[in-house]
């Protein structure tokens, strides 16, 4: 990690500024949207080589579409990806391809994200199957497979033979047999059983450190995302609230909402537990396809003040490598 | 506040009173854990088709749908071989003649021999029912695909048409087709494909729109490949077992819909003759010649029956919802 | 929970809950699934019994099983459940529906599934009291409302009219959790009552929970996989793998004293994030058990880094480790190898 620190300095790997990504659900007869969910509604955030951002947000807070946007499995409406000095933002499809070699992605449903018609060394190699022989396309699978902890006897298998943990373990063999050089992991672990989780972060980490991998962990589970990133973006309805390290923005959260997550975050110590004095936030979080006016954390923010629904609050610097957008003095409330 | 705590309990009182099944020193021997044994899969590797063709096998209701269908096609095939009679040749001698050991379904009322007539008639049937079929489902498939797969308006207008076309009755459809193209085997099997394939589209349609979101489709399409490609290698194999489900459980109405239109007088012309038109022949003097009408009913009858029969289990065997 | 003292020592005479023995088999295409084998325990008064495990490991159907809730290929094959003192394993149908959802209230973790649709959650409540406790409508109405206000519902006389799709998640959660306490139930059984919601919206439902229970003094079953869930809210624990109880104690023995390697695996899964330094996860290795072949003995020896010659073929039984805390492994015998004991001992 202690080499990367240098280039981090100079460049980062992906820097993404005021991405915006709205869905239009509804449209009228002659096709006028009527409805639009603003699922990203101006993301900017920045990814250091060999480091490991975290994303973490409730359902609706548009964390899975920033990921698929960045990767341009969506369109964005307006903004920039710039990765490596390039922007992906309007690329063509065709365009983009060769950045696929380099920026690839794990998905959430290991049940879903295998082609259940396929065999395991099909999907491995999907990625480069017009560039390799077949027998090649079969040596890159079994490495492949080795790498992640399977081996040669499973790669004429087919997905539903697997286990939940197994088959998240060929999605990212599927991801590493392009040999990218940043993977986007979009709630790698949540559809797996608690002994499970471990095993891939653990694998994700050990693979991180071998082959020099920048990450992008994306999750709704606190203490995971806390685990395994350096950095942490906590988004609310679209929008990133407040970003830090990830000992920091622990440590001292400043926005409202990172900290009623912080103490909603249930915590396997029955002593901790118990001693943990609860905000409990009113309400659910707003539709997406109903932005509260100003700060959009407001409906629900405890501390709320009369400026907080007229405008909305800045994304600044509260602290040394520390941004929150709150209107707030400092973030933190008297 | 909770006691996390049990009290802790008299060592004295854990007595060496809990039996073992053996000597000690070997029973608690450790065995450490063999990695490589955690990642092994005993169940013998088995793909989709493998799978539903085990659980199809287990259907006898099917099995016996399957086995008969066969039958039948074996009979439109290789039937004429096992008749020494020409469908046509007339025996004005042997009229209206009932079942005999040389002609085993009787004649007809111009003494043409009835069995080798109900096996030409299964093959006329046969013949309809399979080709416009494959048009249909061709036709279908490619239309449902790329309408789910370009979606937004595209996909809008497409369907639009399917829908128009589907508000006229297709009785209606098939009829104004066949004055048109004028009666005959080919009018009857292009009728049956360009009305056929309206349902098999809006099926592809929905079935590919729930797979074009899955996320396999979309990790494909992070790994680069191009919409067309996805098409054929994950959209449509996916959709197969719907599409066979579907193509098989409409060969029946194919069928029926021959016969009936054969029946009313639009289908297929003399002296060709369907499984309908022998029906409809017979029709007239079945009060006194039962025998002329039974048998191709029969047939009729059993070819839709049994597959339904293997339609049916098909779908019990290839629906995903059922897996697992 | 300052709620009831804890009875957990009383004579048996006291308990609510009592489960000998349960068996579960279902009877799938690929063969008999024995989703809960030989499970026994029981719940006491105003105590909150956390039972956890991973998918498969068969705290859901030992609930269903307990209420007969069973699908049509799940079948009881044995053991005996006391209910209040009565042996309830026998009663037919019409006698269970005088229990489920009146003496014991339920939560599930998908509340549309309970719910009806077309009917408004007034109504719902209404018809669930007038069923359950004979009173008027009227009757039921105020109390509808007043358990309504109780969950933190806003405005409950209107939101009585409302329909289950006009509420969100948590508070068709908060409905569901009013129908099940409404009734007064000696024991309310949760199944994941959490797991579907946002980790705000289930800090709101688990300290509705917390506040209720302890107000109305009710026992209840909390079936959950997060251990987070469990560290803050039960009393007691039992931890089921393979569709066994591996280990079981008060909430203090399990999170810092755990016995079975399971128990311990599970816990070193989870990163604690108050924790001052990274710890590294310790991951149990290997996949959940097959069901359809489980293992002679210990369903956990697969994946067990202390496994012996005797695991594999005998289960062992469950050893008491303090007053109250016990687990099924043969390291707890006496004359297992000491430096293995000490090894699996090794608390957080």
């Amino acid at each position: 990690m202690n080499d990367s620190t240098a280039t981090t300095a100079a460049a980062p790997l992906l820097e993404v500024r005021d991405l915006v990504k709205h869905f239009v659900v509804k449209r009228s007869f002659v096709g006028r949207p009527l409805t639009t969910l603003r699922a990203v509604d101006g993301v900017s955030f920045t990814v250091n080589r060999g480091e490991t951002l975290g994303i973490v947000g409730e359902s609706g807070c548009g964390k899975t579409t920033v990921g698929r946007t960045v990767i341009r499995l969506y369109e964005p409406n307006s903004g920039s990806i710039v990765y490596d000095g390039t922007d992906l933002a309007p690329l063509t499809f065709e365009q983009m391809r060769p950045f696929r070699r380099r920026l690839q992605m794990i998905f959430q449903d290991p049940y879903a994200s295998l082609n259940p018609r396929m065999t395991v060394t099909d999907i491995i190699t999907e990625g480069v199957r017009d560039e390799l022989r077949p027998a090649d396309r079969k040596d890159l699978a079994k490495r492949m497979l080795e790498t992640v902890g399977l081996n040669d006897d499973h790669a004429n298998r087919y997905p539903h033979e697997f286990s939940g943990g197994q088959r998240q373990r060929i999605g990212i063999a599927r991801a590493l047999a392009m040999e990218p050089d940043m993977i986007i992991c979009d709630e790698p672990i949540s559809a797996l059983d608690v002994s499970i989780q471990a095993q891939v972060v653990n694998m994700l980490e050990e693979l991180q450190q071998k082959l020099g991998l920048t990450l992008v962990f994306i999750a709704h589970d606190l203490s995971m995302v806390k685990h395994i990133s350096s950095r942490i973006a906590v988004m609310y309805l679209g929008r990133i609230v407040e970003t830090g390290s990830s000992y920091e923005l622990f440590a001292r959260p400043y926005h409202p909402y990172t900290k009623a997550l912080l103490s909603a975050m249930p915590i396997p110590d029955p002593d901790v537990a118990r001693a943990n004095r609860r905000i409990i936030l009113k309400g659910d979080v707003p539709s997406p396809t109903r932005v509260p006016s100003g700060c959009r954390f407001r409906t629900r923010c405890p501390y709320a003040m009369k400026v907080c629904s007229e405008q909305e609050p800045e994304f600044r610097e509260v602290a040394p490598g520390r941004f929150s957008a709150c209107h707030l003095e400092d973030g933190a409330p008297v | 506040m909770y006691e996390p705590d049990s009290p802790t309990i008299d060592p004295a009182a854990q007595t060496d009173d809990w039996p073992l099944p053996g000597d000690p020193t070997i029973l608690f021997l450790p065995m450490g854990t063999d990695v490589a044994m955690l990642e092994r899969i005993d169940r013998e590797s088995m793909s989709f088709w493998q799978d539903s063709w085990r659980r199809l096998r287990k259907n006898k209701l099917a099995l016996t749908g399957g086995v008969f269908v066969i039958l039948f096609t074996l009979i439109a095939i290789f039937g004429p071989m096992l008749t020494r009679y020409n469908p046509n040749s007339q025996q004005l001698r042997l009229t209206n003649q009932g079942p005999s050991a040389t002609h085993w379904f009787g004649t007809d009322q111009f003494g043409r021999d009835l069995f080798t007539r109900v096996v030409y008639g299964i093959r006329i049937s046969l013949i309809v029912a399979y080709v416009s079929t494959v048009f249909s489902v061709a036709i279908g498939v490619t239309y449902g695909t790329v309408s789910a797969v370009l979606g937004g308006q595209v996909d809008n207008v497409m369907m639009r048409i399917v829908d128009i076309m589907m508000g006229i009755p297709s009785l209606l459809y098939l009829i104004l087709l066949i004055v048109v193209l004028g009666p005959g085997l080919w009018s009857i099997i292009a009728a049956f494909a360009l009305t056929g394939w309206l349902g098999m589209a809006r099926m592809v349609r929905a079935e590919v729109l729930s797979l074009k979101n899955r996320e396999f489709v979309l990790a494909s399409r992070a790994l680069g490949t191009r919409m067309r490609t996805i098409a054929a290698r994950h959209l449509v194999p996916n959709a197969l077992g719907t599409i066979i489900v579907l193509a098989t459980l409409s060969i029946p109405g194919a069928i029926f819909a021959e016969a009936f239109l054969s029946y009313i007088g639009l289908g297929i012309t003399a002296p060709q003759a369907s499984l309908g038109v022998l029906a409809s022949d017979a029709s007239d003097t079945f009060m006194t010649f039962p025998h002329q009408l039974l048998f191709p009913a029969l047939a009729i009858s059993l070819i839709i029956l049994f597959f339904n029969f293997l339609g049916d289990g098909l779908r019990d065997a290839l629906d995903p919802k059922m897996k697992k | 929970m300052s709620a009831a003292p804890h009875q957990t020592a009383v004579s048996p005479r006291s308990e609510i809950l009592r489960v000998e023995n349960l068996q579960t088999e279902f009877h799938t295409s690929a063969g008999v699934v024995r989703a809960v084998r030989d499970v026994s325990f029981s719940v006491f008064p105003g105590e909150t019994l956390g039972i956890v495990g991973e998918s498969g490991c068969g705290k859901s159907v030992t609930m269903a099983s307990i209420l007969r809730l069973l699908p049509d290929t799940g079948r009881v094959v044995g053991g005996s459940v006391f209910f209040n003192g009565a042996d309830i394993s026998k009663y037919n149908d019409v006698r269970m529906e005088a229990i489920r959802g009146n003496l014991v209230g339920m939560i599930f973790q998908d509340p549309m599934t309970s719910l009806n649709p077309v009917y408004s959650v007034g109504e719902q409540l209404i018809e669930h009291l007038v069923k359950h406790k004979g009173i008027t409508r009227k009757a039921a109405r105020v109390k509808a409302v007043d358990m309504l206000a109780m969950v933190g519902i806003d405005n409950p006389s209107e939101r009585l009219k409302s329909f289950p799709h006009q509420f969100s998640g948590g508070m068709r959660q908060r409905v569901m959790v009013a129908i099940a306490l409404i009734t007064d139930p000696l024991l309310l059984i949760a199944d994941e009552p959490t797991t579907a919601l946002d980790v705000t919206i289930q800090a709101q439902i688990l300290e509705l929970m917390k506040r209720l229970k302890a107000e109305l003094e009710t026992a209840a079953i909390l079936i959950t996989h997060d251990l987070g869930v469990v560290a803050d809210t039960c009393d007691r624990v039992l931890v089921m793998y393979g569709g066994k109880i591996v280990e079981q104690g008060r909430v203090g023995d399990i999170f810092y004293r755990p016995q079975h390697p399971y128990t311990q695996g599970l816990l070193g899964s989870v990163p604690n994030p108050k924790a001052p330094v990274r710890e590294r996860l310790v991951p149990i290795p290997g996949q959940p058990p097959d069901l359809l072949s489980p293992p002679k003995g210990c369903p956990f020896v697969p994946r067990c880094r202390y496994a012996m010659a005797v695991c594999s073929d005998h289960m062992p039984d469950s050893y008491p480790v303090a007053d109250g805390h016990k687990s099924a492994c043969w390291l707890q015998h006496p004359r297992a190898p000491r430096a293995d004991r000490a090894a699996a001992g090794v608390t957080r």
